[in-house]
């Protein structure tokens, strides 16, 4: 016999299984979440929620036949002493539910594993890093693996957490979204959330009740979070009213917003350096990775807006690599036809990253203004990219290179 | 901040009030006291903004309007006995006397001792001219639909105040602007009104106690404490009722109502107008004091050297929790309001911009239309019944109409149908649930049949629970107030110890004041 934590109610632990799957299967049906014959790939970090989605995942596909073709997308972020562990268990998640894997990580990707961003700009910011890379480095490993759907194991805390957190911090476009069960529904690859009225309490019971293999230490870089305030208030609020973490989700659901804030939130564009969705022109996978390989840690962290309102992103000084912009352009195209991510980087001096635009750096050193840390391909991309500096000649110049150069796009490659 | 600058900011909050429009001349209005920081901190601004009535020259940047400042007493709800009860309207009444005199001083200093020496001697005495306290029980929420009882009591309570200051007034002349007094038989009523006043007394206790959730608890106070504050200033004549509902309150509020699953209500509580009631004659809130924290307000009343008069926080919180009856053998719940101000303190402590940062995502929220000044009527109350009606929603023909389409025959297309309680407006997923409720409670017929007790109990839950699902209330107060959370958990751990489970969900909705829960 248990107690249920999110109802308080008394049930032996069969019917207590029951429950749990039927309020899952329930919610995909209530809300659409999956058509038959999808492909779905299921975000698996080997931490309980993930190992409880796969387990339930395909469970309830066989018993109500959702039609649906599953396989384990994993992310290996390279932190030493956390994912690596991990990782072995999604491996034997693999074997245990008959579910093929596909492991991504950010040093295929990005070229830079946590431990080394971390390394590079101290513990405050690394979740920023961290949740930006995991977010693009899932959809191109489902990409990859020819998904139509990612399913993660955000669970009613998580979403809870999510919805406080965007309170603080005044983040109203967020606060819109994130309690949304599909995201991205218009997108080629949208993403679900079936846990999303599942309480952390009850996955971790179903996970210890019914003995999955899963692994339970949280990140060491947690701890500086700031999502730890928001989860401590949570948990309080549980133990207050147990109904209390549902209600924050439902409250989310219903804010209406006052319509002058719709015109202000951005719209969905493709990033000029890697294709990738984007708000802004470059998007922030980009806007960061620049920031790692050019010794500025803050570069997509805090506001740059510096003079004269430049736009926040590339720093002013920037701008006077214009110069080197159009000996980039040549080199650049022959590259964009390479194929996509998962193509091994290679550091080059101060550590070129690979940009997920894929391509290998033979770069060819372009002269530029402050090129003095012989990123030479840095300076074209950075003089090329918009925004960067103030509204001198060179810029014009590296806007002009950027528009005949195009997007660079990026070649999927589907199995 | 330097001291100048504080009070200066702070006035200017509440003087924005008259540069808005939302205060004219010829107005009537209310202050809502609690004698706490922020209402004290309200009231010793708005009485600047008042003409003297003394002289009959126009004086520069102040408005001539009546003013009415009424305490609601609920220091019993909290659980604290009758004797200091009345100890703490006396300390707010003075605290308000105070408030008035410091109010004056610093007008004569302003205009340089060229006022007139009448406004000058009056302010020596303790009561000012023109300002009247009100101090209204939290019980006589019982008495809202019958505002002659309202107004009896209000009188008394003023008697009381007279006598009990014990010192000859300047002038021998009732102080107070044009209430007539005329009950004559003022002894033989007293007599009457005690032992009135001490059956509303156990009728709120009993309605206090039959709510088993903490927060549950805090916010029926809150509820019924807005409602006779509403009522309060109708019967005072006020148009506008201004609340000391601070900055971080509101914060804390945000934070607390988006726990509590009322997302959809959120915007009509927290913005600067709320003309809900004034289609039943009621008066606008108006909350100038929404930009300014506990803690400035705090410091403008050191300043100036106002005393608070608050109930002691650990006190109430001691009482509450020994007078919530122990059904549950864990120790009492927090409540989620207390959490949620802990939590936006804690926040505020190592990042100030916490309150201002919660309270800019809040508004991006939609507000309601009557939450908009055009909602208000206008500054007379003799408007004509219809022009009020259609200028809002609310009105006491909702409660009747549960499933929202009863209101708004004949209102413009703005009516919001709002929950009978908290008056919050009900969203478009509580109005299907009590559609839905009240046409299957209309077909389920009645379910009392016979058969093992369990199943007895369980259907009868089920009616109980069906036809109260039909009651226009939202979803919050139906969780919270009405009906106890755990539900399940009671039911699977009381059937043994058979105690009257099926009164359990309409229990208090029974004893709710009438006029409420039509």
């Amino acid at each position: 016999m248990l107690n249920r934590p999110k109802t308080q109610e008394q049930v032996c632990r069969e019917c207590f299984f029951t429950a749990f799957e039927e309020e899952v299967h329930q919610t995909i049906v209530d809300n659409k979440l999956f058509k038959h014959g999808e492909r779905l790939a299921v975000a698996a970090s080997g931490g309980k929620d993930s190992t409880v989605l796969a387990h339930i995942m395909s469970t309830l596909n066989a018993r109500y036949n959702y039609g649906l073709d599953l396989f384990l997308l994993s992310i290996d972020e390279g932190i030493t002493g956390y994912r690596d562990d991990s990782l072995e268990t999604v491996k034997r998640n693999e074997q245990q539910y008959g579910i093929p894997l596909k492991v991504v990580s950010y040093k295929e990707l990005y070229g830079w594993t946590m431990d080394e961003i971390v390394s590079q700009i101290g513990t405050k910011n690394n979740c920023t890093f961290c949740g930006v890379f995991r977010r693009q480095a899932l959809d191109r490993g489902a990409v990859l693996m020819g998904a139509n759907k990612i399913a993660t194991g955000h669970n009613a805390d998580d979403v809870a957490e999510t919805v406080l957190l965007n309170i603080l911090r005044g983040d109203v476009p967020r606060l819109g979204r994130c309690a949304n069960i599909i995201t991205g529904e218009d997108s080629s690859l949208p993403r679900v959330k079936p846990f999303k009225y599942a309480y952390e309490k009850e996955i971790v019971l179903y996970a210890y009740y019914k003995k999955l293999d899963y692994f339970s230490t949280e990140c060491i870089y947690a701890p500086f979070a700031a999502r730890g305030f928001a989860r401590e208030f949570i948990k309080d609020l549980e133990a207050a009213r147990p109904l209390a973490i549902i209600d924050v989700i439902r409250s989310a659901e219903d804010f209406v917003f006052a319509a002058a804030s719709d015109e202000k939130l951005p719209q969905p564009r493709t990033c000029e350096r890697c294709g990738y969705i984007s708000s802004q022109p470059v998007c922030k996978a980009c806007v960061l990775l620049e920031g790692l390989n050019r010794g500025m840690p803050r570069l997509g962290v805090s506001r740059t807006r510096g003079r004269r309102g430049e736009k926040a992103g590339l720093h002013p000084d920037v701008g006077r690599g214009g110069g080197g912009g159009s000996s980039g352009p040549a080199e650049v195209a022959s590259e964009s036809a390479e194929a996509a991510s998962t193509m091994p980087a290679e550091r080059q001096g101060g550590g070129v990253a690979q940009a997920p635009a894929g391509g290998e750096g033979g770069a060819a050193p372009t002269t530029a203004g402050c090129a003095d840390d012989g990123l030479p391909r840095f300076e074209a991309w950075a003089s090329g990219a918009a925004g960067a500096g103030g509204q001198t000649a060179a810029e014009k110049v590296a806007r002009a290179a950027v528009r005949q150069r195009g997007p660079v796009e990026i070649v999927y490659e589907t199995t | 901040m330097c001291h100048a600058c504080l009070e200066l900011s702070v006035r200017g909050k509440v003087r924005a009030l008259k540069t808005h429009k939302l205060l004219l001349p010829g107005d009537n209005i209310a202050v809502a006291l609690s004698g706490g920081s922020c209402s004290l901190t309200l009231l010793s601004n708005v009485l600047p903004m008042r003409k003297d009535a003394s002289t009959p020259r126009k004086e520069r940047g102040k408005i001539e309007f009546g003013l009415t400042v009424i305490h609601v007493n609920e220091a019993t709800a909290h659980g604290a006995a009758a004797a200091e009860a009345e100890a703490h309207s006396r300390d707010v009444v003075a605290a308000a006397r105070q408030c008035a005199a410091v109010a004056a001083a610093m007008t004569t200093a302003e205009s340089g001792g060229s006022s007139t020496a009448a406004s000058t001697s009056t302010s020596m005495g303790n009561a000012s001219p023109g300002l009247d306290v009100w101090v209204v029980p939290l019980r006589d929420v019982f008495l809202l639909g019958d505002a002659e009882a309202l107004r009896r009591e209000a009188v008394r309570s003023w008697r009381q105040q007279q006598q009990q200051q014990q010192q000859p007034a300047a002038d021998g002349t009732p102080v107070w602007g044009g209430e007539a007094g005329g009950d004559s038989d003022y002894v033989g009523e007293a007599a009457a009104t005690a032992s009135g006043a001490a059956e509303r007394e156990a009728r709120l206790q009993q309605l206090l106690q039959a709510v088993q959730d903490p927060t549950g608890r805090e916010d029926l106070i809150r509820h019924l404490r807005r409602r006779l504050l509403a009522a309060a200033g109708a019967v005072a004549g006020a148009t506008k009722l201004l609340c000391g509902d601070s900055a971080t309150a509101l914060a804390a509020r945000v934070i607390a109502e988006t726990a509590k699953g009322r997302g959809f209500a959120l915007p009509s509580d927290i913005q600067l107008v709320d003309a809900r009631g004034t289609g039943a004659g009621e008066p606008t809130f108006l909350y100038p004091m929404r930009e300014v924290t506990v803690k400035e307000a705090v410091f403008v009343c050191r300043l100036r050297g106002l005393h608070l008069a608050e109930l002691p926080a650990p006190l109430l919180l001691a009482r509450l929790s020994s007078a919530s009856t122990g059904l549950h053998s864990h120790p009492p719940r927090r409540s989620i309001n207390s959490l949620a101000s802990a939590f936006v303190d804690s926040l505020q402590a190592n990042l100030p911009s916490t309150i201002f940062t919660v309270l800019r995502t809040a508004s991006a929220l939609r507000p309601f239309p009557f939450n908009s000044p055009d909602a208000m009527p206008s500054t007379f109350p003799a408007t004509p019944n219809n022009e009020l009606k259609a200028l809002h929603g609310r009105s006491t023909e909702g409660a009747s109409g549960a499933n929202g389409d009863g209101v708004a025959v004949g209102c413009r297309p703005a009516a919001v149908p709002c929950c009978v309680l908290c008056r919050a407006p009900l969203s478009a997923r509580e109005l299907r649930a009590i559609h839905a409720a009240a046409a299957s409670a209309a077909d389920a017929g009645k379910q009392e049949g016979a058969g093992s007790v369990e199943v007895v109990q369980a259907e009868q839950e089920e009616g109980d629970d069906e036809e109260d699902a039909a009651a226009p209330f939202c979803g919050s107060c139906r969780g919270q107030i009405l009906f106890r959370p755990g539900h399940h958990e009671a039911r699977g751990r009381e059937e043994a110890g058979g105690s009257g489970n099926v009164d359990g969900p309409s229990l208090v909705q029974g004893l709710l004041p009438e006029a409420l829960a039509a």
